[in-house]
């Protein structure tokens, strides 16, 4: 098992290299950096000292060498735009994408699995067919305009919901690990969980349609499998409750294909996480990366395009373990 | 951004092709293709997706008959400020912009746009994923590994933010986010054909084929790619839903079609401040992209029940 991590843990190491090739290359690739850091009409002096300190007169090796020693340091650049350190940055901005996918992902599981679970017990139903038609108008579904339709309805004319931000303007809330849930939990502040869950709502729910029309179809495509195998039969001729039957033999069962699907829409998070984020004003990763390519905030774009690509990879790798958990079968060599 | 699901079940070296193993009678006296579009046209929700693509297809090459305004020879819509905002009627059943133009003459010609979309970007990634792939499952060694790494670090991105990067590269506009997110798909059929070309290769009649000096071309036009034909069609029809939606995203976020094109992403980003007043300017752009998205997603699964029965099987059906 730790064997299978460890070269897992290896194979991703051409992948990480690569993903930092792109990042390094991105930059290359959009002209001259001295246009956008200094402005088109710079003086060729200035222009000439920027290139110094940076460096970009050095040969391209010695320029990705030192690219790739400042990331392993942790040094990330600064922002074109506000000049503070991209680490600062991020430490803000990386919290408040994780906990809304991380909402949106709990949100899918609750309502996808039973969906599927139900669609697929009662296969060939009405309920059946109602779940496999909305999952693909789910899947089909642009995101963005979705959030606009709800923070039309629910956020404007029925007012139910804040519209944009992570809580409210008049709330305090002592930061810690800047998952601003997690925070109010572990100090106690009532006020501000019920805030930070208010604010969470909307984006959380617009984020989860993808994931869980996703989840909800797997889940039923195995449950359709599982459902017609020797063991649910044994067990059924064995006199077992139908309702054991479905959840100790039929779901546990069920569920490999479904933790594969959890993972792989976690990079569908990501990406749905750059739009909702622009729609509900919710400063995250994906607002962050959007505005930095728009004013070509190049050391913003490098550094969300590595942490995206990494937090995607370590996923991967972290359902590809989890298979051994559930299906004991699965064998690591 | 859902590919890497579709993927998975494609990509199967296992895939069998089509007539092969997967109990379609030759007997009939119909060819594999007969078969695979008479359960096609069985499947209920597949028929749904081809007249909805259908429907798309016929508005968006008969928009000048059928829009009430019609572009300029730039492409500008023309102005009529008394009607701005107008909700919908009889004269305008999707209402009327801000700047008083009818909503369903710009959707109508949005969809030649979104059509556009669809079919370039996903031939740009057949073609050049199909090109990758069979050279790196022929060749094998260096170039495969190379390829295939690449292809694998691509994997290693959400579809629409290497598509932002992309385009954050290469600039805005409507011809850079439809190579975007062809670029973006290339992994795919890449995969998709490799696996083929891997499967197939070893096979006896490619040996015979050899040894009767056919060349290389030849071996993988006539009797490996064919195998892959399958797999491939599956994922372009639900790769063109994806490339929409993608290439809609990317215009909502101002990085793709540029006005004055009606292309439907932009409008609803153009039209999203007056939301709250006039809703129909947000609310009629968006259900057209989940209309035309929703018809090839129908489509690629009922082609992928159609062209492989054991999933067909699996899902129930």
């Amino acid at each position: 098992m730790i064997q299978y991590i460890l070269r897992r843990l290896i194979l991703a190491v051409p992948v990480l290299i690569g993903v930092t090739f792109i990042a390094f290359g991105m930059l290359l690739a959009t002209g001259d950096p001295t246009s956008a850091l200094a402005g088109e009409h710079a003086t060729p002096a200035l222009r000439a000292a920027i290139r110094e300190e940076l460096g970009l007169d050095d040969p391209l090796p010695v320029q990705y060498g030192r690219f790739l020693w400042r990331l392993l340091q942790g040094d990330l650049g600064r922002s074109i735009m506000t000049r503070s350190p991209v680490t600062a940055e991020l430490k803000l901005f990386f919290p408040a994408t994780v906990e809304l996918a991380l909402a949106a992902m709990i949100v899918a599981v609750l309502v996808g699995v039973p969906l599927g679970v139900w669609a697929g017990y009662r296969h060939n139903s009405f309920m059946d067919l109602g779940t496999t038609v909305g999952a693909l108008v789910g899947v089909s579904m642009p995101i963005f305009w979705l959030g606009l339709m709800l923070l039309w309805i629910f956020g404007l004319k029925l007012n139910w919901f804040p519209t944009t931000g992570r809580i409210g303007p008049d709330v305090n809330l002592q930061t810690i690990t800047n998952l601003y849930i997690v925070d109010s939990i572990i100090t106690g502040n009532i006020q501000a969980l019920i805030s930070a869950l208010h604010h969470i709502a909307l984006p959380a729910l617009a984020l989860a349609t993808i994931p869980t029309a996703f989840i909800a179809r797997i889940t039923r495509s195995a449950m359709v499998d599982v459902m017609h195998t020797d063991y649910v039969r044994t067990a059924r001729a064995k006199g077992l409750v139908e309702r054991l039957v479905v959840a100790k033999h039929a779901l546990k069962n069920a569920m490999l294909p479904v933790i594969t699907v959890i993972g792989l829409q976690t990079g569908s998070l990501l990406a749905g996480a750059i739009l909702t984020e622009t729609i509900f004003a919710w400063p995250g990763m994906g607002r962050w990366i959007v505005n930095a390519i728009v004013s070509r905030n190049f050391p913003v774009v490098q550094t969300g395009v590595l942490i995206f690509a990494l937090v995607f990879i370590a996923v991967n790798l972290i359902v590809d373990v989890s298979y051994g958990w559930f299906d004991p079968r699965v064998r690591y060599d | 951004m859902d590919k890497t699901v579709r993927e998975q079940e494609l990509s199967t070296p296992t895939h069998p092709p089509v007539g092969a193993e997967s109990g379609l009678k030759r007997e009939e006296g119909h060819s594999p293709w007969t078969i695979v579009l008479r359960r096609l046209l069985r499947n209920k929700l597949a028929v749904a997706g081809m007249i909805i693509i259908g429907i798309v297809v016929f508005v968006a090459i008969f928009a000048p008959v059928l829009a009430k305004q019609d572009p300029d020879r730039n492409g500008i819509f023309k102005t009529y400020l008394r009607e701005t905002k107008q909700s919908p009627s009889l004269e305008h059943p999707m209402g009327t912009d801000d700047l008083g133009r009818d909503i369903l003459s710009l959707i109508i010609y949005g969809s030649r746009i979104s059509i556009r979309i669809g079919f370039f970007s996903v031939g740009f990634a057949i073609i050049i994923g199909v090109v990758l792939g069979a050279l790196s499952g022929y060749i094998g060694g260096t170039v495969e590994n190379i390829i295939m790494r690449f292809m694998d670090i691509m994997l290693a991105f959400p579809s629409i933010l290497l598509a932002l990067v992309i385009v954050a590269v290469i600039g805005p506009g409507l011809l850079n986010a439809m190579i975007a997110v062809g670029i973006v798909s290339i992994p795919t059929y890449a995969r998709i054909t490799r696996a083929s070309v891997m499967s197939e290769s070893t096979r006896e009649y490619v040996q015979a084929s050899k040894a009767l000096g056919a060349n290389t071309l030849r071996i993988l036009g006539q009797h490996i790619l064919p195998n892959a034909l399958s797999p491939i069609i599956v994922a372009s029809s639900l790769g063109i839903a994806t490339a929409i939606l993608d290439a809609a995203g990317l215009g909502f976020l101002g990085l793709g079609a540029q006005p004055p094109d009606p292309e439907w992403g932009l409008m609803l980003s153009r039209n999203k401040t007056h939301m709250f007043t006039s809703p129909w300017m947000v609310i009629f752009p968006g259900v057209s992209i989940m209309f035309l998205v929703l018809g090839f997603n129908l489509l690629g699964d009922g082609l992928r029940d159609a062209l492989d029965p054991r999933l067909a099987r699996r899902a129930g059906r």
